[in-house]
């Protein structure tokens, strides 16, 4: 498919056309023929503007809110057939379908803070901010309205102070997305408010999902690990065994949180013992701090320098994954 | 003066109309104000509990409203719901639409002017303030006052569950956004 210049424009396919028109594919293409064969007459379906190609050999399209008003135009002129009610509502629906579909992922990506708290969801202020995708101002008087009104937001319920950050519920998202969907001018933000208290439950239940799925290909990553390594520290080569059980810790050399796509793989893992992970992480300044093959390497020529097999295995790790990025960069500070 | 026989009629209507989807939501909040006014001393129906939370929700049946995903947002963190119970009719009520009619200035240990603070989360009332223009100030003095009655420190009016409600509602009226 050649890459249209506003691929945003084109997003109904032939045969979602068809069914919105209520006619079989096959009279919509016959329809398409008889626009292509004369250029001079008044009907003319115009690439870029009507429809780009999905695949041209095959004659598949995608059209375009005004290519697919020009088949209806057509149908209503010569057909005697009237189809305005339905168009109106196949156009409708379409563009519920889209936004919906924006509105899905403009939750998946800001999820981040997604958390569940004495069995409520919550996220943080910023992410709340970005999936209504309104302003800082115009979020805070949407609480200040809410705040005043009879029904007043109620803390720990509809909103929570966690960690020294400000977190909403899903009750307290919605009663705000309720308020914005009525009050907001714009017809399209009212329904994107509105769309995100349908969209916002379905996705945060698969997200717990996925991060339950996620929690599970973790462990098994660092028990296939640890089977790898025999349940031998890499740096200190001390084992665990029946007589004399240690605890055994999988690292990951590129942290889950600031690598994710790494963390379930078992080559991001390497086999310490408790007290050398703690250690490490310590010398690191902190759970919270970013780890990286280099950090470990670090750590492993200043303490373990014996340890060749070990850095052996980083150095080749860090060339692995020499390219890498941290997934998240540090968000420039102002959000209030 | 609307005779609770003319509204459960118009009640009635309303509840057809909605199955068509023609009710307007004027047509709903004027049922609600009449029952308001009519029903001081009669509970609510639950149909007619039922019929202004399927508006709430722009739902046609108790069916539409169990999948309807925004309630499912709005309830978010509820014990699950048994709808045969009037009393869940009766809690939805209080929390999405208002008080009920027959709860309106009620008495009796729990309240505080005219609203049970453990039924109700009315900050507002409870503090005797209005939200639209009570300052900093005026939240402060009434909780200082509701304090010096319901602070478990102070013999017989003293009372724990009540002050951390009240606490509660100062802390989520004093927040900033």
């Amino acid at each position: 498919m050649a890459k249209s210049a506003n691929p945003e424009k084109f997003t109904i396919s032939a045969a979602e056309l068809a069914k919105g028109l209520s006619i079989s594919v096959e009279k919509l293409y016959k329809i398409i023929e008889f626009f292509d064969a004369d250029s001079k007459d008044e009907w003319e379906l115009k690439e870029e503007e009507h429809f780009v190609w999905l695949i041209k050999s095959k004659g598949t399209r995608l059209f375009s809110e005004f290519g697919a008003f020009s088949i209806a135009k057509y149908l209503d002129v010569t057909q005697r057939q009237s189809p305005w009610a339905k168009f109106k509502e196949f156009i409708f629906g379409h563009k519920a379908k889209l936004r919906n579909a924006l509105v899905q992922k403009q939750i998946i990506n800001n999820s981040e803070s997604f958390l569940i708290r004495y069995g409520q969801g919550y996220v943080s202020k910023k992410d709340a901010v970005k999936i209504l995708v309104t302003s800082y101002t115009r979020f805070n008087k949407a609480f200040e309205d809410l705040k005043t009104s009879d029904m007043s937001m109620q803390i720990d319920k509809d909103f929570a102070d966690i960690e020294g950050e400000r977190y909403y519920s899903l009750t307290g998202l919605w009663r705000i997305s309720q308020l914005l969907g009525k009050e907001l001018k714009s017809k399209d933000r009212q329904a994107w408010c509105e769309a995100v208290a349908v969209a916002g439950p379905k996705v945060m239940k698969a997200i717990l999902d996925h991060r339950a799925a996620l929690e599970s290909r973790v462990q098994a990553a660092k028990n296939a690990a640890k089977k790898r390594d025999k349940d031998r520290c890499q740096f200190t080569g001390q084992r665990s065994t029946a007589a004399k059980p240690i605890d055994i810790a999988g690292h990951h050399i590129f942290c889950r949180h600031h690598y994710p796509d790494l963390a379930t793989s078992p080559d991001n893992v390497i086999t310490l013992t408790e007290a050398v992970h703690r250690d490490f992480h310590g010398w690191n300044g902190g759970q919270k701090k970013s780890c990286t093959v280099q950090s470990l390497i670090e750590f492993l020529d200043l303490h373990y320098p014996n340890a060749t097999e070990a850095s052996i295995r980083l150095h080749h790790v860090r060339k692995i994954y020499a390219h890498l990025e941290p997934a998240k960069k540090k968000e420039a500070v102002g959000a209030k | 003066m609307h005779t609770i026989a003319s509204l459960k009629a118009e009640h009635k209507t309303l509840v057809a109309a909605k199955a068509a989807h023609q009710v307007k939501a004027t047509s709903w909040q004027s049922l609600v104000n009449k029952l308001n006014i009519t029903s001081e001393a009669k509970p609510l129906s639950v149909a007619e509990l039922k019929t202004v939370m399927y508006q709430k929700f722009s739902v046609a049946s108790t069916t539409e409203l169990r999948k309807s995903k925004s309630f499912a947002m709005a309830i978010d963190g509820l014990d699950p719901l048994n709808f045969t119970l009037k009393s869940t009719w009766e809690n939805l009520y209080r929390q999405f639409i208002d008080i009920l009619p027959h709860e309106k200035s009620e008495q009796g240990g729990n309240c505080i002017n005219g609203v049970d603070i453990f039924k109700y989360f009315r900050p507002w009332q409870v503090f005797g303030l209005n939200g639209k223009n009570a300052s900093k100030a005026d939240i402060k003095a009434s909780y200082r006052n509701l304090s010096k009655v319901y602070h478990p420190d102070v013999p017989i009016t003293g009372s724990a569950v009540i002050f951390d409600r009240i606490t509660t509602m100062y802390n989520s009226i004093s927040a900033e956004a």
